[in-house]
């Protein structure tokens, strides 16, 4: 009976191995660098999408130097499955170099909206999305965009659900996905048309599910412990990036016994902060430093520049401290007030209700964009040319469409296009973005200046976002 | 003449009783500008934007610096002839015209966008304070805390300002 029962388990672990093995079909790849998806295995055919460098795919019917590309999860291998086409000579076993993007935007619908074939209310009805599901959206057209299942990867238009108007879909919030992961039950998934229908519940789904059209919950993955921040010297040169890739720009070069802080260990890229930082978050680094690099070429600094780095002042040069006394040093407080009251509570005031219609209804409609560049649809609001400073602008005003804050990579983009549109010999350009919610007669959230030649900085007023949906 | 001395009489009356009434009515309060600055969450949000903004004119500066600096090695290293030198001389030159108006340029910039920010975050204080004024029967609000010799607790409503502008994020 005993052995009756190791041979049933041996062959139940081979059938499961053969039936996982038959689901796991092709290769996992990288890609090299950033790589275009086609819809047939031409440079060519159609152009449906695009991976960002060290994206892993799976791949699978190599022919003519061509492979299909699927999801890295995917159980369908038929050709007719693939999301997409491309080279198979820019796929590498390996990672290489790794600059991840975010598939469009991370949303949630706050009624039940249907999904259709085609942007148009006369396209086919393939699903209809609960009220509080998450899903992707990317390939905004006019007022729809395309749906995608909440953990896809790929950005390409054949890896998306259908189309949905975008006006219903809201940005997922810190909120909204700790709703989900409250209650995390099964979704049924009803079939309509042969094609799978998502009726969750009102818990908002996150995480990995299946990319064929339906939508699994599973709680999101749990934060993974950086590791320490250390003191580093560099013994080579080392270069800062703005971000975490390799294509953003110098914001500096570590010389040799130049001594920094490095942590915040993400996608291979470390967070680099000067020797005196004491507050080791995101928005006070220098910039970013590949990690293999980092590790090849500095030494633990020596007790000493540690000793140096809390009882000195900045590691920059000098004069180069004394143009900015004001930025680092918080505002000065005036004299209090003699016997004012610091305490608000204990002082016998009654609790008021503060009528808050009455300043809603003060705040303009946003403007109606009209064009499009980058993804985004825009409305230049003003151009206007000034002198500042001894120096001539020429300023955009431009609204900006959006429902996720646009990163700096992206508004630098976007500004970049307009200025390229605008510019002129010894003239400096300002684009001042303003995005929906905010009062375009005031401050703008995003400033990007360029001279004649190149960009010279780019700063966002994070405050100007108080009373919209992006703070 | 007596007719004179009551009508005095009733003048003076007239205006202790209308001064009691009016200050009655009157109720002055205080809001301390910094404070909203310091302690709300819009006004931390505004000091960090600040911050960058100091960075990214500090990057520059630096950047120009070495500008500077790597032309005044070039200056040291070789041996030039006579033109070569004037010409690495009036490019230096410039190079450090540039530099020092970049540094009072950023300095001006953060100065005035300082005072931008400082408006923006009162301007958002100011409804609720207008809200708050009417709400608790003041007439009028005072701002400055320099010209103020002591406030009593039920007339600052600087606690109230910064709570309705944090619930409102």
């Amino acid at each position: 009976m005993r052995n009756i029962t190791i041979v049933l388990t041996t062959v139940a672990c081979l059938l499961f191995l053969v039936v996982a093995q038959a689901f796991a079909f092709g290769d996992i790849r990288y890609t090299d660098r950033p790589l275009n998806l086609r819809d047939g295995r031409s440079p060519k055919a159609k152009w449906v999408g695009n991976l960002y460098a060290g994206q892993k795919v799976r791949i699978a019917h190599l022919r003519d130097g061509w492979v299909a590309v699927y999801e890295p999860n995917a159980t369908d291998g038929s050709e007719a499955a693939a999301i997409g086409f491309s080279n198979v000579k820019y796929l590498q076993k390996k990672r290489t170099r790794y600059e991840p993007k975010e598939l469009g935007e991370l949303v949630y619908t706050y009624r039940a909206l249907n999904v259709r074939t085609k942007p148009d209310v006369r396209g086919r009805k393939i699903m209809t999305l609960k009220a509080g599901t998450h899903v992707r959206i990317d390939f905004p057209d006019e007022d729809w965009t395309r749906v995608f299942p909440p953990d896809a990867t790929i950005r390409s238009n054949l890896n998306g659900i259908g189309y949905s108007s975008v006006k219903y879909f809201k940005p997922a919030t810190k909120k909204s996905l700790a709703k989900a992961t409250k209650a995390p039950k099964p979704h049924p998934v009803q079939v309509e048309d042969g094609i799978p229908v998502v009726t969750e519940p009102d818990e908002i789904v996150t995480g990995q599910g299946q990319v064929s059209g339906s939508v699994a919950a599973t709680p999101p993955p749990a934060p993974i412990p950086a590791p320490k921040p250390k003191f580093v010297t560099a013994t080579t040169s080392i270069n800062v990036h703005t971000d975490r890739t390799t294509g953003s720009s110098l914001a500096r070069t570590l010389k040799p016994g130049d001594t920094v802080q490095v942590g915040l260990l993400q996608h291979g890229w470390y967070a680099v902060f000067s020797r005196n930082e004491l507050v080791l978050v995101k928005d006070r680094a220098i910039g970013y430093a590949l990690q293999s690099i980092v590790d090849k070429g500095t030494r633990t600094a020596s007790d000493q520049s540690r000793e140096l780095a809390l009882t000195t002042g900045p590691a920059v040069p000098a004069s180069a401290v004394k143009s900015v006394p004001k930025a680092a040093a918080p505002a000065p407080r005036p004299k209090p007030v003699a016997t004012s009251a610091q305490k608000s509570s204990g002082n016998g005031q009654k609790t008021i209700t503060i009528d808050r219609s009455s300043f809603t209804k003060t705040k303009k409609p946003d403007p109606t964009p009209n064009k499009t560049a980058h993804g985004y649809k825009y409305r230049l609001l003003e151009k206007s040319e000034t002198r500042q400073l001894g120096e001539p602008w020429i300023t955009l005003k431009v609204f900006l469409s959006t429902t996720k804050k646009p990163t700096r990579d992206s508004l630098k983009d976007f500004a970049s296009t307009l200025w390229k549109e605008n510019r002129r010999v010894t003239k400096n350009v300002a684009v001042l973005i303003y995005l929906p919610g905010m009062d375009v007669e005031d401050l703008a959230y995003g400033v990007i200046k360029f001279d004649d030649k190149q960009l010279l900085e780019i700063w966002v007023r994070e405050a100007t976002l108080f009373g919209t949906r992006f703070l | 003449m007596k007719i004179l001395k009551i009508s005095l009489t009733m003048f003076g009356i007239f205006l202790l009783l209308g001064g009691t009434a009016l200050a009655q009515t009157s109720k002055v309060g205080f809001v301390n500008p910094q404070r909203i600055i310091n302690e709300s969450k819009i006004g931390r949000i505004a000091q960090e934007d600040l911050a960058r903004l100091g960075k990214e004119k500090d990057r520059r500066v630096r950047e120009a610096l070495a500008v500077v600096e790597s032309l005044q090695e070039g200056l040291k290293a070789q041996t030039m002839s006579v033109t070569e030198q004037q010409s690495k001389e009036e490019e230096m030159r410039l190079a450090v015209r540039d530099y020092e108006r970049l540094v009072k340029n950023s300095n001006m910039e953060i100065q005035s966008e300082e005072r931008r920010l400082i408006q923006f975050v009162m301007r958002r204080a100011d409804s609720l304070l207008r809200a708050i004024a009417k709400e608790m029967g003041f007439t009028m609000i005072l701002t400055d805390p320099e010209i103020i010799g002591f406030v009593a607790d039920s007339m600052d409503i600087t606690d109230r300002v910064i709570r309705e502008l944090n619930s409102m994020m």
